[in-house]
């Protein structure tokens, strides 16, 4: 998908819209896996979101600063006989972010709305 | 679907995966590498688990799995070209060295064909082997012996010069003067691989591999 200058492609917003819901439900931190099926269960998908789209959408919000992230320590994923966890956390800059991209979304749709000119 | 086949397909989706995450990770910086292919890990455990949890037919979370992997490639590729810049980017304050897409597609290509020359001269070798013709065999011998320097110096243009250079050229002499009755192709090809590894070499700073030391 082909960006506007200085805004957010759908699964951006997606991903920070979960990244939201997570921490208001008391799950501040989040692995891929977790957002992915938080995005499936919050869009009604059928599909979790691919593994190509979904990482390199995360290396990408991580890097302009929109998430934190921390690798999990190798000692507690060990104890739990699992693979170790990448956590990522939603920053300030993402939640700015994220409103500013809902706001031009409602104010794209209310144009969208807004009878045209007469025609005849 | 039997359960023991879901298993084995579920089993086959997974490596797959990890196959595919290898592929495409390959010869990455080693910070972008390992973190990638151990988050990816990490899904796949999530993935599997969830759906063992939730009681998911193997063969269905099998599926889902293989969509993911299958959906998301072109973004993983165009993660890794991102990623590569910013390696070379990174690489840049040491050697002033950006290769640009089109010359490394250009030396993958090469080694391709190169490659191609030298498995059809295998062919030769062995067809000609089979039928008691030695002449076959020579005829697909010496390519096959001068495709190792060409390929070997062109992966090492970029990096090891003059000896890259050396190598491509002594390839391509032999091949040229061999085939000699083909050299509208073998010219043209041969000036083609010389230039591509000369180019590369002088983007390269003409670095020699071996470490200068100081003092």
């Amino acid at each position: 998908m082909r960006r506007k200058k200085g805004t957010l492609i759908p699964i951006e917003v997606s991903i920070l819209q979960a990244a939201v819901d997570l921490a208001m439900a008391g799950q501040a931190q989040f692995h891929g896996f977790m957002l992915a099926k938080e995005i499936k269960d919050r869009d009604g998908a059928k599909l979790l979101t691919a593994h190509g789209t979904l990482y390199k959408a995360l290396d990408r919000l991580q890097r302009w600063g929109f998430l934190e992230n921390e690798w999990e320590d190798p000692v507690v994923a060990a104890q739990e006989s699992r693979p170790r966890r990448r956590f990522y956390w939603i920053t300030p800059a993402g939640q700015a972010a994220l409103a500013k991209a809902l706001a031009a979304d409602v104010s794209t749709a209310n144009l969208q709305q807004q009878p045209g000119p007469a025609t005849s | 679907m039997s359960a023991r086949t879901g298993r084995g397909a579920l089993d086959l989706a997974t490596s797959a995966a990890r196959a595919w995450t290898a592929f495409y990770t390959w010869r990455l910086p080693a910070e972008f590498r390992d973190d990638r292919r151990s988050e990816i890990e990490c899904d796949l455990w999530e993935h599997r688990e969830f759906a063992r949890l939730v009681d998911e037919p193997a063969w269905r979370t099998a599926a889902g799995l293989v969509l993911r992997v299958v959906l998301g490639m072109s973004a993983d590729l165009s993660w890794r070209m991102e990623v590569a810049a910013i390696g070379h980017s990174a690489d840049r304050s040491e050697s002033m060295n950006p290769e640009s897409n089109v010359v490394r597609a250009l030396a993958w290509c090469s080694h391709i064909l190169v490659g191609l020359l030298a498995l059809a001269s295998l062919g030769a070798i062995i067809t000609g082997t089979a039928a008691g013709d030695a002449s076959w065999a020579i005829m697909g011998g010496v390519p096959l012996v001068a495709s190792v320097p060409i390929i070997y110096g062109l992966s090492r243009s970029a990096s090891r010069q003059p000896l890259a250079i050396i190598l491509v050229v002594s390839g391509c002499l032999a091949i040229t003067s061999f085939w000699y009755w083909l050299f509208m192709f073998t010219i043209p090809a041969s000036a083609g691989l010389i230039a591509l590894s000369y180019y590369r070499g002088k983007r390269g700073g003409w670095r020699t591999g071996t470490p200068k030391l100081s003092g």
